[in-house]
């Protein structure tokens, strides 16, 4: 019999067969496709990216069955995915526990790793939250263009180190923005912000730059905590699964088929997932979370008006004003509808006595219907006001 | 020595892979032909018979003789549409209504705009409600109508039914909260995990950053429940009826419905998570509507609860509490064995739920 290394080879060589298959099925059935498609250079790059473009071109571009197909091409995907991630991990597990030695943390640091690769979240991400000069630069390419004035003025300060400068509004980059030397904005679709130093780029206009960024800061942080955590999980639902595995193989079991394997790891891994849901530590991370996005999004909305407000254009809080007046507004009608419906009913009660009226039509319609085998309801008139 | 209990050979990997693209082929060939509108839901012929802003009041076209004499107003919830009472031909509550011989009619609350997004529970409960039930006492030529609640519909039709006992024959609800706070069961955490969630949450900050709560949001706390089986699982099992176009057409309708919800309106979303998820105020007797007290006490007409025996997201004790609290002598329960949709799209529950509803209400008509 072979030993685990040769079977987690074998293991590893079906699955790299199986993707080639997965590929070459794909690029025959794209090649049968009808109409307009991506680049099919693009497949070598990325395949993923390039059937999902596929999907939106033989796919009706708004519909559920466009997201369906993406999620076809996605399903496949991820069960190979799935199919490897686990068996490497068997591979690395299954001699120290063969040995009885400890597996628990050379898996977790591989499969954090993993899932980092996969997400993209990486221990860079860390890094950057010691590094101001790299979070603005973040920050920075959040807001486009909208702000490369007042924020370029911010980076350069903090870039030299002027922190101190920069919050009390000067810098070279302020300069250039009052000079609008060769600014992209002389050209591009804001040049309307040449009158923004008419309003005045004052200190407060800088503090809540600052804010903004303060508060962008946060984000990341608790959301650096909040991926730890989630990638804790990951690799706690690998361990579940490799914990399964060795139970089955002590028990002479076998998984056959990628499905079923794939099966494993989804209950495995929300086992474990809505375990860490009732924990006090998720759900401070969660509330943590959530009150960092809204606090920047607010930021966001505050610097967002300062702009507006230079353009003079509506903010949101003036729209809001108006909602509210609105809202008020309508209310005061309804109520006074109401009120004159009230008034008016003895009177329009007492001539009701003395005349059909359309209440009486529609209970006769009613009536009717009892005698009818498939009755065809009159309609009665339909109403586009508040009952008054 | 532990050998490989993986033991998928390369022939049978093939084979397998080989055997989802064809199923994948065939799908493909479907879903290209699809437009968006073929998925079609919320089939049951109906006419609008009032409006007012967004809202639309429905009546579901009879379909029998013998009609019971009180209509039945449907209260839906303010997440999510009502097209789930009516998903299918052959998966549709409001259509097992019609076929029971209910005069059957249903709020559609629209979606809130921006301009919307300070209603209050007191708009919808004293104001968009009321005015559809008054509208329909005033078409029907009667004193009090038959209410039905769905999830959060029922929680806003108990409200109502409490405030308003003179203008409700009948309380029926439908897998709807009263009590809010279920509890943790530590062998199925799902339990009630949404409640338990909305406790935490800042809903204050939310909605001032949001001002209407987008769909988004709620139906990505809605996934997060059970995140590797709705997120990845079920698209996996999809695979396995790509090429049954009758099962992949009710996979659709159902992804239609599941992300197609509207936003929910800030302030009343503010209000309910805050009063009812996070203070639990309706079970408690404090919860204030305008200038009124919900007292439960109030509900002095016949109830009829139904619960899903399998519900994770209002689990059966939050809403069976409402027969401790409510002040009808006459309260009846109903357990359909499902989860909290399937007790509306569920095989089992089409011949359970509408039939059920209809008979209980016929032996008080």
């Amino acid at each position: 019999m072979a030993d685990w290394t040769e079977q987690a080879e074998q293991m590893l060589k079906t699955w790299t067969e199986a993707q080639k298959n997965v590929w070459d099925s794909w690029q025959d059935l794209a090649g049968r496709a009808v109409g307009a498609q991506p680049k099919p250079q693009a497949f070598a790059m990325n395949p993923m990216e390039w059937f999902q473009q596929s999907m939106s071109l033989w796919t009706d571009p708004a519909g559920v069955a466009r997201d369906a197909g993406r999620q076809v091409f996605g399903s496949q995907f991820s069960m190979m995915r799935n199919l490897e991630l686990l068996t490497r991990a068997w591979q690395l597990v299954a001699p120290k526990l063969d040995a009885g030695r400890d597996w628990r943390s050379p898996l977790s640091g591989f499969t954090t790793n993993w899932f980092q690769q996969l997400t993209g979240a990486s221990g860079d991400m860390f890094e950057m939250t010691k590094d101001t000069q790299a979070l603005w630069q973040s920050y920075l390419s959040e807001w486009g263009p909208l702000l490369k004035p007042w924020l370029s003025s911010a980076l350069e300060a903090t870039g030299s180190g002027h922190l101190g400068e920069m919050m009390l509004g000067g810098s070279t980059g302020l300069g250039r923005l009052l000079t609008m030397g060769q600014d992209d904005f002389q050209t591009g679709p804001f040049v309307g912000f040449a009158e923004i130093p008419s309003i005045g780029v004052t200190r407060e206009h800088q503090a809540k730059i600052l804010r903004a960024f303060d508060a962008f800061v946060d984000l990341r942080k608790v959301m650096l905590e909040f991926n730890r955590m989630t990638t804790g999980a990951l690799s706690k639902a690998v361990e579940a699964v490799m914990e399964a595995l060795a139970e089955k193989s002590k028990q002479g079991e076998k998984i056959r088929s990628v499905r079923d394997l794939n099966r494993l790891w989804l209950e495995s891994a929300d086992k474990v997932f809505t375990e860490m849901y009732a924990s006090e530590e998720y759900l401070k991370a969660q509330r943590e979370l959530s009150a960092a996005g809204m606090s920047y999004k607010l930021m966001q909305q505050t610097v967002v008006e300062m702009v507006l407000k230079g353009l003079n254009l509506p903010t949101r809080s003036e729209l809001d004003d108006a909602y509210k007046t609105l809202y008020e507004l309508r209310k005061e009608v309804k109520a006074l509808k109401k009120a004159m419906h009230e008034q008016t009913k003895p009177a329009m009660e007492a001539k009701a006595e003395t005349k059909p009226t359309a209440q009486n039509a529609i209970k006769q319609v009613e009536t009717q219907k009892t005698a009818k085998k498939a009755p065809v309801r009159k309609k009665p008139a339909a109403r586009v006001e508040p009952a008054v | 020595m532990l050998s490989l209990p993986i033991d998928i050979q390369p022939k049978d990997a093939v084979k397998e892979i080989k055997e989802i693209n064809d199923k994948i082929t065939k799908g493909l060939e479907f879903l290209s032909n699809l437009k968006d509108e073929d998925v079609d839901i919320g089939t049951a012929p109906k006419e609008t018979v009032y409006t007012e802003d967004k809202l639309k009041l429905y009546h579901y076209l009879p379909t029998q003789d013998d009609l019971l004499g009180t209509p039945l107003l449907i209260v839906y919830a303010l997440v999510n549409r009502y097209l789930v009472a009516d998903l299918q031909e052959d998966r549709s509550l409001v259509r097992n209504l019609v076929n029971e011989g209910l005069d059957t009619y249903l709020i559609e609350w629209g979606d809130p705009a921006p301009a919307d997004k300070y209603l209050t529970v007191d708009d919808y409960v004293n104001g968009y409600v009321d005015n559809c039930v008054d509208f329909l006492r005033e078409r029907h030529g009667v004193d009090k109508i038959n209410v039905l609640g769905i999830c959060q519909g029922g929680t806003l039709a108990t409200c109502y039914a409490a405030l308003h006992p003179d203008k409700v024959a009948n309380l029926v609800l439908t897998v709807t909260p009263i009590d809010f706070h279920p509890g943790w069961d530590k062998q199925n955490p799902e339990v009630g995990l949404l409640f338990n969630w909305g406790k935490g949450v800042d809903v204050e900050l939310m909605v001032d950053a949001y001002g209407n709560v987008p769909a988004d949001v709620l139906n990505f706390t809605f996934l997060l429940v059970k995140p590797f089986a709705l997120n990845f699982g079920k698209y996996h099992d999809m695979l396995d009826i790509l090429d049954n176009e009758k099962a992949m057409m009710n996979f659709l309708r159902m992804e239609k419905w599941l992300f197609d919800g509207p936003d929910a309106a800030g302030e009343a979303y503010r209000e309910f998570v805050r009063d009812f998820m996070r203070d639990n105020q309706l079970v408690k007797n404090e919860k204030m509507i305008g200038d009124r007290l919900v007292d439960l006490g109030n509900l002095t007409m016949p109830i009829l609860n139904c619960y899903a025996t399998a519900d994770h997201l209002v689990p059966p004790h939050c809403s069976k509490i409402l027969g401790e609290k409510a002040g009808t002598d006459d309260y009846t329960e109903m357990a359909i064995p499902s989860g909290h949709i399937g007790i509306y799209v569920g095989g089992k529950s089409q011949k359970m739920l509408a039939p059920g509803v209809a008979k209980w209400l016929r032996e008080r008509a």
